[in-house]
């Protein structure tokens, strides 16, 4: 079989916690680095075009589209897969939220739409249903209509807010 | 859908990216953010042989509020224009553009002179641009071959058209610079798109500033350049339906119901600035 | 039947067991999936609509790792007849053979190490074409074709259906006749994941595993059998999770043909997976009607007749199972919907164009029926001068004749239709709504108009087999089985033939053992989507897994509960009948014996000398299968009421409030019946309002990304009010219908209704979906335009 061999670069990132270094082409995108280099599978891909979300990842602490970022331009950064948030206390109440809503039905969209959740969380405190159907926009669902994923973040957001006015 | 190889080099410098733009023979392109040129990129729309990555180059990052200017690197993001963490001379205008642009995820990454070298006519900063009358600083390789020499050219005559503009090969938009606004500066902007985060329909932006006499009104998201009404004072004192229609007909030469999307966009706009 | 105290069964809102996989990023989706050595499979797909391959040139170098049909020897095409009197079937070679007949069309296959390498080469093939002319609005195909699709045919009808009717003496007498012309957009089903394939081949074995993200995967395999000659003990198809069904992928896809003879030949796996341009431009697309209907009635609203003419762009194959012939026959028999009538007399065309083929989406043809349907109901009653809902109050048929054969001899078999009607009207306010109309829909007024609409339909689901079979297509629902096991630790395992890919069956089904056997959810399995580990099922399509895969796991729990029961007497000493069922145990009357589960299961695996002499040696593992009472499926029915606003100046859409009443029979989980209910609205919307795939005069798709085809996003999709009735079905194990598709079949109809509603203060109507500011702008003016130039001539 004849393979096209292309020019590989070192990239060196942090993914979940760890310090990786690893020989990438640089069309490689980030999603297909991390599903199939790294094997972290949890996130998806919905359209390579940077609409539908599904690729939706943590980079530096803000909420990016995996599958329109190339691999090789992170160098050095700090990458959060959906697989990566366990020991995350906002992602812990999301994740219980959204089965108690039932915010997800075939779940491809999940791991995109909890880490545009978990931006949300933290950057909007205060948003309303509205504003969260808004910041929503950027992530497609097919399966479940976004109720019970709106009322999942509002139900974190007021569990937040409780905890804060506590002390 | 998968990229196309290309080629990939990264510099810290101004100078050491355009001696490589110099130097090279392979067709080329710039990468900020990628949220343009990603999606192109993916689908085999574009394919460049050789990528530049903007991503390290400081000069590229400015932000600075002078006493007359601010200035504004051309990878700064779309994000961080709608959290204000770069400093702002319009009055919160350029931050309330920001945050209706795509999604979050876009913002984070997408930039202001991405975006305006990109030059999609429905573009959120193509539009603002030119109602703010903005500067843009091109920047190419001095003969000297060690620094960089700039020229700059007033954004209305940097895009051409669609997709296009007067960037040169050899040259690379570095600043933004927009010319502080008083106090009493207004501004409005409306924009028309299916659902949220879609690129516009019809866009429009207006800008008033009695200090320094200006009335000014741009239509974006038609098919090609913006429409700008340098002086647009009777139209934000007096909006007559009729004139703005037949003003928006004549220059977009649009079918009836596009015309009106226009018409309700600029009285929108024009509206929005009594809210200020 | 027993019904355990604990409240984990019939009824219970219990959440998901299957959320854990997928909140952690642990799914497992065929694009998951990888095997050693494993290859990577690029297309190349036809550029036109409609034309005769010249040539095909490979790259030079390349040529081991491209494939063209020559290279395919012995495959055959995807067949997927009928035995409808004048169906005419379609060949579909799974990469194109002499011609293409629709953009998109598999030409040549191409391998490589990495999907990137494999469009590299794809990208370098040269195929050279003789451009025929597109075949692309359904009509024209059928009354004057620019080119035929199938050059064999003689014309581009895939099927004509009629249903007869003499209405010679209705159309005499009624007083009120109204006709329009109503049209539905072509769709894209687009779940979130697309079409996935990956193939091995175990030469020693002579076995091909296919992992695939389909619906029906016995299905699947069937279908690969006939194309490769393959007999079906050596495939194995698993649909491992799914990521969105909605219909498309209940299919048998020339990919799957193409990858499953590669890794024959290659002796390595290979995997494609669909991207998202592939999927929106090539891949099956759904919906697309053309109805010219007329209806008859009496001067107070009572419908009397109805008469279409329909047309359903089939595209240019019919696809596997399904057909062709769907769609369009359906059209047919369903038109009447939920309303008594005296005449009906329909023809429905099922037209070839160069398109995709569709597949029947979610709602499948009830969607579009309902739409035309309901708009014109609402049209008598304006002619009538009545609310629209006291016209379906005329018409719907009364609780008191059910069990009711309608006039297309649809077997009603419950239901309460006035019922639901009134409790929506009630739920959405209208008095409300119909006040504030006076102030709003003013020509001269700024303020945004509204419209209230509604619409009422029936959702056949569960069809057995006496619906399919006369259809003849390749695959006619039978019986339908569950394999379970109870486990040496006293767990449950259940194999079923049908798949979940977002319905909740793990969930469900594991509520429906916890009903008979008292054993908790927790302990339950399910295991489907493998054809090697389940039985024979045609998958999940129409609605059907509660009751069809529900009933079947019902009747194997029955079984093994008398098994289990027959053990615990025995170790008990105690007669069968005194036995109790007390959170997960049986035990003597007055509690003081008692034994579990896991213990009857340990005595069974490990201390069989402890058995009674008679037990049966079948063990605590049964086959069982399930037949519906009543065949003809079940009626689920609701009623969708919608308040909309719409901008004056933009015409933009708001969805003000939505109400939905429905009738699912008894709810298994009402959790998930919402879910549904709610998934399928935000569905409806898109068909209503945003959805369209529209094809130019040389037959190119004209959206190729999702920024050009407009999904709904969470601003588009309001959380409805959604009001629940409960009539069982006398047909079905717990009662319970099939409730998957309907929430997307009412919005169209019932926004439609709405918007006309608002805009009939200009004499305007909207004819067709999807309802754009464009199209409702463009009505007004034209309604304008009318009454200006009949002023004008009355002048």
């Amino acid at each position: 079989m004849i393979t096209m061999q292309q020019t590989k670069h070192t990239l060196q990132l942090n993914v979940n916690g760890t310090n990786i270094q690893r020989e990438v082409e640089p069309r490689t995108h980030l999603a297909d680095f991390l599903r199939e280099s790294e094997l972290l599978t949890g996130t998806n891909l919905g359209c390579e075009h940077g609409v539908c979300g599904a690729c939706t990842i943590e980079m530096n602490t803000a909420p990016v589209r995996s599958c329109i970022t190339y691999a090789i331009t992170c160098q050095n950064a700090k990458i959060r897969t959906i697989e990566g948030f366990d020991s995350d206390h906002i992602m812990t109440q999301l994740k219980l939220a959204f089965t108690r809503e039932h915010a997800l039905q075939c779940g491809y969209c999940t791991s995109g739409m909890l880490v545009s959740a978990h931006d949300i969380v933290i950057r909007k405190p205060n948003a309303s249903a509205d504003e969260v159907r808004e910041a929503l926009a950027g992530n497609l669902c097919r399966c479940t209509g976004y109720a019970g994923i709106v009322r999942a973040i509002m139900s974190v957001l007021y569990a937040q807010a409780n905890a804060t006015s506590n002390g | 859908m998968k990229a196309a190889s290309f080629q990939y080099q990264i510099s810290s410098d101004l100078v050491d990216l355009l001696l490589s733009i110099k130097q090279t023979h392979l067709n080329f392109k710039f990468l900020a953010g990628s949220q343009s040129l990603g999606p192109m990129m993916n689908l085999r729309l574009a394919q460049p042989e050789l990528i530049f990555d903007l991503k390290g180059i400081r000069d590229l990052k400015v932000a600075k509020m002078g006493d007359d200017f601010l200035e504004l690197g051309a990878c700064i993001t779309h994000a961080e224009i709608e959290d204000q963490k770069v400093p702002d001379a319009t009055n919160g205008l350029m931050s309330f553009v920001a945050k209706n642009i795509a999604y979050r995820a876009i913002r984070n990454q997408g930039t202001l002179g991405g975006s305006l070298c990109h030059a999609d006519p429905a573009a959120d900063w193509v539009c603002t641009m030119i109602v703010l009358n903005a500067e843009l600083e091109l920047v190419s390789l001095n003969e000297n071959g060690r620094t960089w020499k700039s020229r700059k050219i007033s954004v209305r005559n940097f895009m051409q058209g669609p997709f296009t503009t007067v960037l040169q090969e050899n040259e690379i938009l570095k600043n933004i610079v927009i010319k502080k606004f008083s106090t009493e500066m207004k501004w409005g902007y409306y924009k028309i798109c299916q659902k949220p985060g879609e690129f516009s329909k019809a866009t429009a932006a207006v800008v008033v500033d009695p200090k320094f006499a200006i009335h000014r009104l741009v239509i974006g998201a038609t098919d090609t350049t913006p429409l700008l009404m340098e002086d647009a004072k009777n139209l934000i004192t007096n909006p007559d339906p009729k004139n703005l229609n037949e003003w928006l007909q004549k220059s977009l030469g649009k079918d009836p119901f596009e015309t009106q999307l226009y018409a309700t966009a600029a009285q929108r706009a024009i509206q929005m600035l009594k809210l200020n | 039947m027993n019904h355990s105290p604990d409240e984990f069964g019939i009824g219970a809102r219990l959440t998901r067991k299957e959320d854990k996989r997928f909140l952690n990023g642990q799914g497992h989706y065929v694009g998951n999936i990888k095997l050693p050595g494993m290859l990577e499979v690029a297309f190349v797909r036809s550029p036109i609509a409609h034309g005769r391959i010249l040539s095909i040139e490979k790259p030079p170098g390349f040529e081991s790792q491209v494939f063209t049909m020559d290279d395919l020897k012995g495959v055959l095409p995807i067949k997927a007849e009928t035995q409808l009197p004048g169906f005419k079937s379609s060949e579909q070679w799974p990469l194109a053979k002499g011609k293409v007949r629709q953009v998109g069309e598999l030409i040549a296959m191409c391998v490589a190490p990495t999907r990137a390498q494999a469009e590299d080469i794809a990208q370098l093939v040269l195929v050279d074409f003789e451009e025929l002319p597109a075949v692309v609005d359904m009509v024209q195909a059928r009354v004057n074709p620019s080119a035929l699709v199938h050059e064999e045919w003689g014309d581009n009808l895939f099927l004509t259906t009629e249903k007869y009717g003499d209405l010679s003496s209705i159309k005499a007498s009624a007083t009120i006749k109204i006709n329009k012309k109503l049209r539905t957009a072509r769709q894209s089903m687009a779940p979130m994941e697309g079409r996935g394939v990956l193939c091995s081949w175990n030469e020693g074995l002579d076995h091909l595993e296919m992992y695939t993200a389909a619906q029906m995967p016995h299905i699947n395999r069937a279908g690969l059998s006939e194309c490769l000659g393959l007999p079906q003990s050596n495939i194995r198809v698993i649909a491992p999770d799914v990521g969105g069904g909605f219909g498309y992928k209940g299919i048998l896809l020339p990919e799957e043909i193409c990858l499953s003879w590669l890794t024959i030949q290659l002796k390595k796996p290979v995997k494609w997976i669909e991207d998202r341009r592939e999927q929106l431009t090539a891949n099956a697309n759904c919906r697309e009607h053309d109805y010219d209907i007329t209806v008859y009635a009496d001067q107070a609203g009572k419908l009397l007749a109805i008469d279409c003419i329909a047309h359903v762009d089939s595209g240019a194959y019919s696809s596997y199972p399904f057909s062709a012939c769907l769609e369009a026959a359906q059209v047919a028999s369903i038109l009447p919907g939920p309303y008594k009538m005296e005449g009906f007399n329909c023809t429905a065309w099922s037209v070839a164009t160069n398109k995709p083929p569709i597949l029947p989406y979610r709602g499948v043809a009830r969607t579009d029926v309902c739409f035309a349907l309901e708009v014109m109901m609402d049209a008598i009653a304006h002619e009538a001068g009545i609310e629209p809902h006291e016209v379906r109050l005329k018409n719907l048929i009364p609780k008191n004749e059910m069990p009711y054969n309608n006039i297309t001899g649809k077997h009603f078999d419950s239901g309460d239709y006035a019922k639901c009607l009134e409790m929506a009207v009630q739920a959405i306010d209208l008095k409300k709504w119909r006040e504030l109309q006076k102030k709003h829909n003013q020509t001269q007024s700024e303020l945004p108009l509204i419209g209230i609409g509604m619409a009422v339909y029936c959702e056949q689901a569960a069809h057995g087999t006496s619906v399919y079979f006369g259809w003849g297509i390749p695959m006619v629902p039978g019986h339908e089985q569950c394999h379970a096991r109870i486990t040496p630790d006293g767990g449950l395992e259940l194999r079923i033939g049908a798949h979940s890919h977002g319905q909740g069956l793990e969930t469900t089904l594991s509520q429906v053992a916890n009903e008979i056997l008292g054993i908790n959810p927790q302990n339950v399995r399910l295991v489907h989507g493998d054809t090697a580990l389940t039985p024979y099922s045609t998958g999940t399509w129409g609605s059907r897994c509660m009751v069809m895969s529900g009933g079947a796991v019902a009747e194997a729990c029955e079984q093994l509960l008398e098994r289990v029961k027959s053990i615990a007497s025995h170790i008990l000493n105690i007669p069968v009948d005194r036995l109790k069922l007390e959170s997960g145990k049986w035990t003597s009357e007055d509690g003081q014996k008692q034994i579990s589960l896991s213990e009857i299961a340990h005595i069974w695996y490990r201390q069989p000398q402890r058995l009674p002499q008679d037990v049966n040696p079948a063990g605590l593992e049964v086959t069982a299968g399930y037949k519906a009472k009543v065949d003809t499926g079940t009626f689920s029915y609701a009623s969708h009421a919608v308040v909309i606003s719409i901008d004056k100046k933009t015409y933009q859409i708001k969805i003000l409030d939505y109400v939905i009443v429905e009738d699912a029979g008894v709810m298994i989980n009402p959790l998930i019946v919402d879910g549904q209910i709610i998934g399928g609205l935000a569905q409806g919307i898109g068909t209503a309002l945003l959805e369209e795939m529209n094809f130019d005069e040389q037959g190119q798709p004209m959206a190729s990304t999702l920024a050009d085809y407009c999904l709904p996003g969470a601003t588009e999709v309001p959380e409805p009010k959604i009001l629940h009735i409960e009539t069982p079905s006398p047909y079905t194990t717990f009662g319970q219908k099939g409730i998957g598709e309907g929430g997307a079949i009412g919005p169209p109809a019932a926004i439609a209704n709405a918007v006309n509603d608002a805009i009939k203060i200009y004499g305007a109507e909207v004819n067709n979906l999807p309802i754009t500011p464009k199209r409702i702008w463009t009505a007004i003016d034209q309604a304008k335009n009318s009454t200006h130039s009949l002023k004008r001539n009355n002048a």
